[in-house]
This record gives C-alpha cells, structure tokens and sequence, in this order.
C-alpha cells in the first residue's frame, strides 16, 4: 500500500484554508483555546523608498499542548469578484498579481519548531527593487504542525504513514507603500438606495473601482436625516478592501425601522488607510 | 465551439476572473420619487444622478482632548459627525468651526460650506501634560538618557548650623562651639573623564577663646577614570587630598598638590605587560583626612613632597612594583625620613595570593613584609611575616610596627559551607607571634608576644543564636608584662509576632570570664572578673521601640594590698525607649530617643567595665526630604550626668541643623559613539555574513542627515556618530543586478563612546522572464491575436517557481548567478495545447542578467472523417457505409489523401476559418461527391472535429457491379 497522508485541513474561523474566510482569520485578532497557533500583529505596513529593504516579524505563540513545527510560506495577496460581483480574497502564488510584493520577501526560516506555551519571533526581510513604486501586497502564513504528526507522516515504504492531522494557518497581510508614489484614488458607481418595506431591511449597494496603484480600505457610513433636518439614523457600512484594478461590490444592510416619509441620506467613503480623499454621495428616498 | 470555451477557461485561470471582475455586476436600482430635503447651508440637492457624488480632498487637525479648535471655513453649514463621541462642532462662526475634543480618537467630519462639501479629519490626542508625561516616561527609561543623566553635572550644596554647649546648664562650663560649614561639590561626565570637585569653607568661634576663624578646610577637584589619549584610566586629581601608595614605602599623607594615580577600572582589569604609573607631588599638610573639628588646626603646610611608583603587569595577574618617595624644605624628625625607596609584587593564582613589599629609607634602614593569602569559597587564610628596622622612618613619619617582627595569621571560615552550603557556623581567629623590640621585657628579651583569640557565632533553630568568643594574650615579653585570658558567651533569641501591635521582641543572656595575671608594680591590675547579663527589646507597630539590659559582675582584686575592697561588684542597669517614624503623605521623618542608665559599685577601678556616672539622655530630629533636590534636617541633644565617684555634675546640650542640595543641571558634554560594520556579498542570502563572502568595497554609508563613509577593500565602514538617536542607511547605489539581504538602513541609539555594529548584505541576482502566449498564427511572435495565457508554472532547477499572470507574463527574481535550468511544468500546460519552444532551456548567468524564456503554446486544431458512399443518401456516415480511398482533400495549400477506409486527417488546420476541399477529380469515375467544400470555424484556441465527413453518390455502373 502506497504511502497515505491524509490531512484534513479545517477552515474553523481563523484557522482558515479557504479563500473567503482566510480574509477574517488575517486582518482579526487571532483567537485561541488551547489549541493551535497564534500570531502577532495580523496586519504589518511598512513605507520605505525603492531599493529599499525592510525588516518585519511576527510573533508567534505555541497555544497547544504540544509542540507545534511551524511552516511560514509567502502568498500574493488579491481580490477575485465572485458571481454577485463582489469581491473575495484569494492567495496566490508569489509573483501572479501585478502589485504583489510576496517575490520581494525573503523569510529567515521556513520553518520553526515552538514549544507548547512559548513563542518564536519570525523575522522576514522585504527588498523592495529600485524600479518599484505605488502600493504592493501579500500575506505571510503561518501553518502548524505537531512535531509527532510532522515524523509520522514522514513513513517509509515498508511502514507507510497514516496520520489525520487538523492543521492551523493564520495569515499576516503585508501591505508596502513605495514612499511618494502612492495614489489612493477610486470611483463610487451604482449607488443604491433600497429603502426599508415590509420587513425588509434597508439595504445600500455600491461599487468601488479601485482607481490608484495601492490598496484602499473603503470605510464608509451614512447619515439619514429627514425633512425636518434632524438626524434620524447614522450607521457605518461594510468596509471593503480593495487592490489596484479592483471593481468590487458591497452592500449593506440596516435593520431597523423609518417612519413613513422622506429623507435625505449623505454617505461618506473614506480611502483609507491615512485618508487623504472623500467620496460624498448624498441622495433621497421615500419610505412607504 | 463548446471546447474551445472550456479550455480557454481552465487557460486563462485567474485572468478570467480579473477581466470579468472589471464588467461588475449591474445592480437593480429602485426609481425612488425625488423631492428636495431642505437643509440649512448647503444646496439642496435631488437624487439619482452622477452630480450627487463628489469627491473631496481631506484636511487633518490635531486637537486635544478636553480642549477646543478653530478650523478655518468658508460660511459653514450643515455638518455631520461620524464619531460624535470623539470630537463635536461646539461652535460655527462665519469664518471658523469650533472643534472640541472629547475623548482620544479619529473621528470625520463632513461640513457642506459656500465652497461646497469638506471633509476634516479630526485626531484627538492626550491632552499635552498627560503626553509629555508619557513621553518622559518612556524616555526616562532609554538606556541613553539614564547615562545622560548619570553624566549631567550636579551639584550638591550641604550647609550645617551645629551649636555645641557641654557644662552650661549645669554650673560647670566646659566649651561651647558655634561651627558653620559650607561644603559645595560638583560632579559631571567630561569626555575626557568624571570631573568632581570640592570646596569645604568652614566658621568656627569657639566661646572660651572668643575667638572664631573661617577658612576653605578643603579644596579639591578632579578627573577621574580618565580618557585621554595617553592616559586612560586615570584618576588626575588636584588639591587637598589624602595619598597612600604602600605600608612601609609611603604610608599616607595630606597633601596639597597633584597627583596621578590608576584609576579602579584600569587597577580591577590589567592586561599583560601593561604598566601603570602613580605620582603626585605637593606640600605637606597637617591633619590626616580631615581636620578634627575639636580645635583650630594648624592649616600650614610643611615642605614639599614627590613620589612615584611604576607597576609592571607581567601576567593579567602578577605585578611587580617599583617606588621612589621624597621630602625636601622640611624640618625633620627622627621618625621621618627624607626618602624612602619600596619595591613590591603581587602574584595571583588560583587559591593563593602572595605579595609582599620591602623597602628602605634614607639611611638604608630596611622594612619587609611577607603575605601569603589562601582562600577558597568557604575560608580564608591570611598570614603576615614582617621585620622592621629598630629605626625605620618614613617620610609621614608614621610606621606600621616600627621595630617589630614576627608572625600573624587571620583565619574566617565558614565550616559547614563545604558540606551542606550553609553559612549558619561562623569562625574567625587570629593568631600572633610578634617581637618588638622597642618595648622589651629585660627579662625576656628573645621572647616572644603571644596573642590567640577567635570565636564562633552560630545560628540555631527558632531563632536563637549563639556568638562565643576568647583571646589569649601573653605580653610578658613586652616592657608592660602581663597576660589575659577572656571567654564571652551571648545567647539570644528573636522572636517575630503577627500582632496588629508587638512585631519583634528579642532577649538575651550573657556570661564573661576576665583574668589579668603576671602584671607588676601595677596596683589593681591583676584580677578576676566575671560577668552576667540579660536583657530584651520589643519593637511594636508604628516604629515604637523599648529595651532595658542589667549586667552585674564580680570584680576581685588580686594584689594583697587593693583596699579598701578586694571584692566589687559594678552593675549597669540601662532601659530605653523611642520612636522613629518616615510619613507617607509628606516627606519627612522623625525620631525620638530617651535612654538612662545607671552604673553602681564602680569605685573606679581599673577593670571596673563601665562609666561612673548616671546618665539621662535625649535625642529627637526631624528629616525633610525631596526627591532629587535634597533635605532639611535638625538634630538637638541633652544629657545629664551625675557622677557616682564624686565628680562634679554637669549636662551637654547640641543642636544641629542643615541642609543639603542636590541641583542637577543636565547640562552634559556630548559624546560621540562609533557605527562600524560592513558591506558585505551575501552570497547565500541569509542576511548573515558567513566565511568566505568578500567584502564591497567602496560603498556609501552614512547617517541621515549626517555624516557618511565608503567602505574600504574588505567591505569594512565606520563611523564616527554623537550620541543619540540615529539613521544609518547603506545609500551607495546598488551594483547593477544585486539586492539587499538584510535592512539597508537602522535605527541606533548611539552610546558614549561605544560601538554598534550594522553590517549590509547585498546578493547578486538574475532576474528569468518570460511571455506565457498561445501563439495563434505560429510566427513565435506575440502580436495583435495571440492570447496570454495564465497560470502555466515554470520552475528552475535552483528551486524558484513562477506562474503567469493575467497577462501572460511571469517574472522569477533573486535568481543566484550560475549554471541553471529553466523548464516549464508540464502538467500546468492544458490538454489541447503543445509548446513551439524546448520544454527546458539550459542558461548560466552573471548578476544583472536578465534571462528571456517566453513559452510558446500551440493549440491543437484538427479536423478529420470519411469520404464515403452515402448509400442510404442520407447525408451522414453510417457505420455499414464503405469509405472511398485515394480521395484528396485541399485544406489551404496542403492536399491529404482518404486512406483504404477512406478516413483522412487534416492535423494542423488554419486558425480561425478553415476550408476543406475535396477534389472531384480524385474520385472514381462517375462517383459525384454531395459535398466538395467545408467551411469550418477553428477559432483561436484549441479545435478538434472527428466528423467532418464528405458524402459521395456511387455511380449506378458501381452499384450494379
């Protein structure tokens, strides 16, 4: 019987192999209960001038009973637009996107061992090339392994290894800004309005086009107010990340409940991070 | 058709998804009925068109919580906040908005003005005391500012008021003082070394002789652990001070002068060979280390005095020691001496020390000592063989055992340390054989002074403990002959209460033994005397404290005619109580002290072991204190004494008061650091230089906004950096085709004269890449038609992948220089599809290269069926229907030919539109084809038909054959 390693790779919050929930497992504090790994910090920006290299580390805690060897591997980082026209994260191999700066990382180590309770600081290095400019992206995984698991896959052909292995990654997002050349600019299209009706909650819709050479953070809210010019509700939207050459979606619901009438209703998109520009949209409904 | 969509799609991969993100979805948008929404200061605006979306430009202020600001505007208006919690409008004027800070955060803020909308966005920070404080916090605790501060020059003033009266309140006076110092002392870190200095002015009137001087007592200043160019180490000092280089060569003498000595950081850590040097030169000076505060002194100074000693260092931990000492312009004794010569050594080694020191004065009349020292973790044994001439002197004039020799030995162990490494057994001893022989006994005069005493304390269970002591002394061959012998025993216990108000108490008991024997001609001398004690101590909640202690002895004299009696009895009776207290709230402590004692049955005798007297004494003070600025203090004294031998009463009174000041400037000297490191070719990238990677030579370093170097042949840099906080970047331009491997730049706190080492990796590369493209005319070249091609892996024998990207290309960096090999991963290639290029490609490179390997793919287009009779003349190929060999079909400028079952295949059909032709010729005769032309649409990508059949209608003439 030929060598068999099954592994099972669960996608339980953070610990995520999938594409859209390994978004959350990264830019969320990591959570743990005893079991698997922890990192610190989840999101590291760094800025620095072409040709410039740059030195970042993650601390990573061993919150298992045992100990846990740790592969670290480089992926792009990326948005795809999924059938609704939104955007979900993907992981690609270093060097696929355009703006990636997953090429541009060397790592110390690509793998380490910790022990049960105690933590390793993994150290990485990014040597930004002297024809670099705009913002560039990636996410560095971290994925754990137990040492016992890690021998017991390594069988022979006389002693084939079985083991099942519940594996944890948590992934560092890496955003680098190539000082002065950055642009966060985008445009708002297709702003909707579905006012609250019979149940339904009020829904607001857009799409945002990345328009600029880095990754914005589109952080939004909305003021309603109404023909009396008093406030009514304020609420901030679904954030959206985004990357160069994005045109995503984003909608958002508001449950909660308007008088019949008009309003008015002034939305606010932040290009984020360190906002220099504002999208203001403002437009009218009518609640039945 | 269907094939070629569904291979495109498993090509083009992840750029499908890219492309049909930028179509979007078309969101379903309600028609909502417009009517306008008044609000005040703005336009009002109606809904659903694109004049509703503006984008504007964000302007930042900074405003601390608690507090308010004035944000320029143009007629402002309507406004909302994102975060109202975090900062509000509390104010609009025509021209301002009125912000105020409410908690620390970021919040927007939208304000329509004349000009139309503007976003400000407002930072709410700590308020400025509170960040100072952080900030000061986190400063004060940088390695950089403590030795800053260690190194800011202070100074300390220390005044004292002190008024001395003993005998005044009682009749009979005996002096009263009124003395007034000034001491003000200065000390700071110089980049040469610690500069300190001293000036000690001082009033004295004295009331019987009425007569008062005021006078500098001491003046001194200095640099000490020096750093000079030739003298590091050193302590350099001038003015009044106190210099002792050895026991016989220069015992020690006041002088006002200069003196050099090695400082304690180049005496603790000698090196081989190396040599130090101590001299000083100056006048004599009366007094020892400072004046006796009794009396005026005689401040003159007498003669002059120069010295010096050479140490050699012959190994780290063996020295040998030359000195020369001299006095000129001074009036002589007979002790003194006019010059005085000592040589020394010093030898350590493991467990044992020997030194030893021998000298000489003017008159060659030699001085020596021996001292072997053996010591491990648990003893130590010290002896000491001297010989002194009868006549030795000195040019202080002071000799250690003038006219002495023999033998000493001192011994401290700790006996149980060896076994179960504890310290609760403590032993010391002395032992001594000495023959002076300035102070002979004429009848003994080859004898020798004997002296034995040791003890031992030790600690026991429970708190009690133990501490026995006894001395032997056999003077009989001294002038004074006589011998003691003494045994002391104490035994106490502690005891330790979780009380709210009694927290300690301790007690003991003791007994002594006192036997002087063999004197002579010396009445009362000779005697027995025993001793019991007991006594005890509570300490209570608070810093109350009270004890009392009796001792009774027995005294017996043993000349016959001691009278009037033989047998005393002295007792001391003592009991004490006080206060002591430091105040949480304020600054300050306090203290409080009562003590009386009583001593009866003394009769001055000349054993008898205590005062005359009966003494009631007070002591209270206060302390003020500040932290890092100094204290406030007084002291007053009074005590009565009654003699009990007759003596006249009489009571003492002090007072004393003063102040002492610590002011620090923070003034320093700064000082500069040093930044060395290297330049260096990393040639396996691991950000460490390993052997053998050479150096860059000739590479800019600097600091940012300071100073820069180039590295010189082996990569090497340095430099010289004041202290602080510091950017060293490497800034040269990289060599063409290399890469950083470690940080090109670092933060660096720079220290006071210490180094940081930052060294630069940099690593040659060659960059592989390429153009991933379905070449679809078959040209090799990518042009207007050709379709990019996603996700096709291409991997290098060193181990780096790449994959295309969306627009076909793929790009491989940090390639190591060197024989490689590049191939593309066949299985990343899809069905269908061939390469118009070798699947590998052998390359060797030098840094900078850039390697082309672009990926060529075909798609596969074929097209192949019958020609047959289409007997049922049905149109279509059924399986019983024969095909017609020897058939030719034109596809383009290429003919084919049906096989025996009448099958042809056309294997490379033309992209796009192709046409197959069949030629009627090539039939048999009399058989007419139903079709002669195909028309077929091959598209770009991969097309394959296996039913493109040619029907033909089998002449009659056949049918019937």
């Amino acid at each position: 019987m030929p060598k068999m390693i099954v592994r099972i790779a669960v996608a339980l919050g953070i610990f995520s192999l999938s594409l859209g929930t390994g978004v959350r497992a990264a830019e969320e504090p990591a959570k743990t209960g005893g079991f698997g790994i922890s990192i610190s910090p989840s999101i590291i920006r760094l800025a620095g001038k072409p040709g410039e290299s740059q030195a970042a580390e993650v601390r990573v805690w061993n919150k298992s009973a045992q100990p846990m060897q740790v592969f670290v591997e480089v992926n792009d980082l990326g948005n795809r637009v999924d059938e609704e026209g939104k955007l979900a994260r993907v992981f690609l191999a270093p060097g696929t996107l355009p703006y990636s700066c997953a090429k541009w990382i060397l790592l110390n180590e690509s793998e380490c061992v910790i022990r049960p309770g105690e933590y390793k600081d993994v150290k990485f290095l990014i040597a930004t090339p002297q024809d670099s400019s705009g913002g560039s992206t990636a996410v560095v995984f971290f994925r754990g392994s137990t040492v016992q698991n890690a021998e017991a896959n390594s069988g022979t052909a006389e002693s084939p290894a079985t083991s099942v292995e519940i594996q944890p990654r948590l992934g560092v997002l890496v955003f680098l800004d190539v000082t002065g050349t950055v642009q966060r600019t985008g445009n708002l299209q297709d702003f909707q309005v579905t006012p609250p009706a019979e149940g339904e909650p009020m829904k607001i819709q857009y799409v945002f086009e990345n328009a600029g050479n880095a990754d914005i953070l589109v952080e939004g809210s909305f003021f309603i107010l109404d023909q009396n010019q008093a406030l009514v509700a304020k609420e901030n939207l679904n954030a959206l990340r985004t990357f160069p050459g994005d045109r995503g979606a984003s909608e958002t619901f508001w449950d909660s409940t308007l008088a019949p009438g008009r309003y008015h209703l002034v939305a606010s998109f932040e290009l984020g991070p360190e906002t220099t520009e504002v999208i203001v949209r403002e437009t009218d409904f009518t609640v039945a | 058709m269907f094939l070629f969509r569904r291979h495109c799609a498993v090509i083009a991969g992840l750029l499908a998804a890219f492309l049909t993100a930028r179509a979007g979805p078309s969101l379903y948008a309600e028609t909502l009925p417009v009517t306008p929404v008044s609000i005040p200061g703005h336009t009002v605006r109606t809904g659903g068109s694109e004049d509703l979306t503006q984008k504007v430009k964000v302007q930042s202020y900074e405003v601390e919580a608690g507090k308010t600001l004035s944000i320029p505007a143009s007629k402002p208006g309507f406004h909302l906040v994102k975060t109202p919690e975090i900062a509000v409008v509390a104010e609009t004027l025509p021209n301002a908005l009125v912000i105020k800070g409410l908690r620390v955060g970021e919040t927007s803020i939208l304000v329509w003005e004349a000009e139309g909308v503007k976003s400000y966005r407002i930072v709410v920070v700590r308020p400025r005391q509170e960040r100072m404080l952080i900030e000061k916090t986190v400063m004060q605790g940088s390695k950089l500012y403590q030795m800053k501060r260690a190194r800011s020059f202070k100074v300390y003033y220390d005044t004292t008021w002190s008024f001395l009266n003993e005998g005044r309140v009682l009749p009979r006076a005996t002096e009263a003082q009124k003395i007034y110092n000034h001491r003000v002392r200065s000390s700071g870190r110089t980049p040469y070394g610690e500069f300190d200095g001293s000036l000690f002015y001082e009033y004295r009137k004295e009331h019987e002789m009425e007569k008062s001087v005021a006078i500098p007592r001491d003046f001194w200043g200095g640099l000490y652990d020096t750093d000079l160019p030739l003298l590091k180490h050193y302590d350099i000092t001038a003015g009044e001070q106190f210099v002792s280089l050895s026991d016989f060569g220069f015992p020690g003498e006041r002088i006002n002068g200069i003196s050099l000595l090695p400082s304690s950081s180049r005496w603790m850590s000698p090196k081989a060979g190396q040599l130090d040097t101590s001299f000083f030169l100056g006048a004599k000076r009366d007094g020892s280390m400072i004046d006796n505060p009794a009396g005026i002194q005689d401040r003159k100074v007498k003669g002059n005095v120069v010295g010096q000693r050479a140490d050699y260092h012959v190994w780290k931990n063996g020295t040998v020691s030359l000195g020369s000492f001299h006095q000129w312009n001074n009036q002589r004794n007979e002790y003194q001496s006019k010059n005085n010569y000592n040589a020394l050594f010093d030898f350590r080694f493991p467990y044992v020390q020997l030194k030893g020191e021998g000298a000489f004065d003017n008159r060659i009349r030699p001085a020596a000592q021996l001292r072997p020292i053996f010591q491990n973790r648990w003893s130590r044994v010290e002896g000491r063989w001297f010989s002194v001439d009868n006549h030795y002197a000195t040019i202080p004039g002071t000799v250690m055992d003038r006219g002495a020799r023999g033998y000493q030995t001192r011994i401290d162990a700790f006996p149980l340390m060896p076994f179960v490494n504890s310290d609760a057994i403590m032993i010391d001893g002395d032992l001594g054989l000495v023959r002076n022989h300035l102070s002979v006994n004429p009848d003994r005069p080859r004898d020798y002074v004997k002296l034995a005493q040791g003890g031992v304390r030790w600690r026991l269970p429970y708190g009690f403990s133990n501490d026995f002591r006894m001395w032997f002394v056999d003077q009989f061959a001294a002038s004074f002959p006589y011998t003691q012998k003494r045994f002391n025993e104490v035994f106490t216990k502690d005891v330790y209460f979780r009380s709210k108000w009694l927290k300690r108490s301790s007690a003991f008991i003791s007994a002594a033994y006192d036997a002087y024997r063999k004197a002579r001609n010396t009445p009362g001398f000779n005697s027995t005397r025993w001793e019991v004690g007991s006594g005890g101590s509570l300490y209570f909640a608070g810093g109350w404290y009270a004890s009392a202690r009796y001792y009774r002895n027995e005294l017996k004299e043993l000349d016959v005619w001691t009278s009037p009696s033989k047998v005393t009895y002295p007792q001391q009776f003592v009991v004490e109580g006080g206060w002591t207290h430091a105040f949480r709230k304020i600054p300050m402590s306090v203290n409080l002290d009562v003590r009386y004692s009583k001593d009866a049955q003394t009769y001055g005798k000349i054993h008898q072991p205590f005062l005359n007297e009966e003494r009631l004494e007070g002591r209270t003070g206060a302390n003020f204190y500040v932290r890092d600025v100094g204290s406030l203090f007084a002291q007053v004294r009074a005590a009565m004494i009654r003699s009990n031998i007759g003596a006249p009463d009489q009571a003492e009174f002090s007072f004393v008061t003063g102040l002492q000041m610590m002011w620090d400037t923070k003034l320093y000297v700064p000082q500069s650091g040093r930044i060395e490191g290297a330049v260096f070719e990393d040639r396996n990238a691991n950000g460490m230089r390993d052997d053998g990677e050479p150096g860059i030579m000739g590479y800019e370093v600097r600091i940012e906004d300071g100073a820069k170097a180039e590295t010189d042949k082996d990569g090497f840099y340095s430099l010289k950096v004041r202290e602080g906080q510091v950017k060293v970047l490497a800034s040269g331009k990289l060599p063409e085709g290399f890469y950083f491997t470690t940080p090109n730049w670092e933060h660096i706190e720079v220290l006071p004269k210490t180094f940081s080492r930052v060294d630069f990796g940099v690593a040659p590369q060659i960059q592989v890449r390429g153009h991933v493209f379905v070449d679809v005319n078959g040209n090799k070249i990518f042009e207007k038609g050709d379709v990019p091609v996603a996700g096709i892996q291409i991997a290098l024998a060193s181990g780096q992948m790449g994959v295309s990207a969306s627009e076909g290309f793929y790009s491989i960096l940090r390639v190591t220089p060197g024989p490689n090999k590049i191939r593309v991963v066949l299985g990343s290639i899809p069905q269908g599809y061939k390469t118009l290029v070798p699947v590998e490609k052998v390359f060797e490179g030098v840094a900078g290269d850039v390697i082309n390997y672009p990926v060529i793919l075909a798609a596969q287009r074929t097209a192949s069926g019958y020609v047959f009779g289409d007997d049922n003349e049905n149109g279509k190929f059924d399986p019983v229907e024969k095909g017609i060999a020897g058939v030719k079909i034109l596809a383009g400028d290429k003919t084919y030919t049906t096989n025996r079952s009448g099958k042809f295949v056309i294997p490379d059909l033309a992209a796009a539109k192709a046409t197959l032709e069949l030629d009627q010729s090539s039939l048999p005769e009399g058989d007419m084809a139903v079709v002669t032309s195909k028309e077929l649409e091959t598209g770009t990508g991969v097309f394959i038909d296996n039913a493109v059949h040619f029907p033909v209608h089998i002449s009659a003439k056949k049918d019937s054959e």
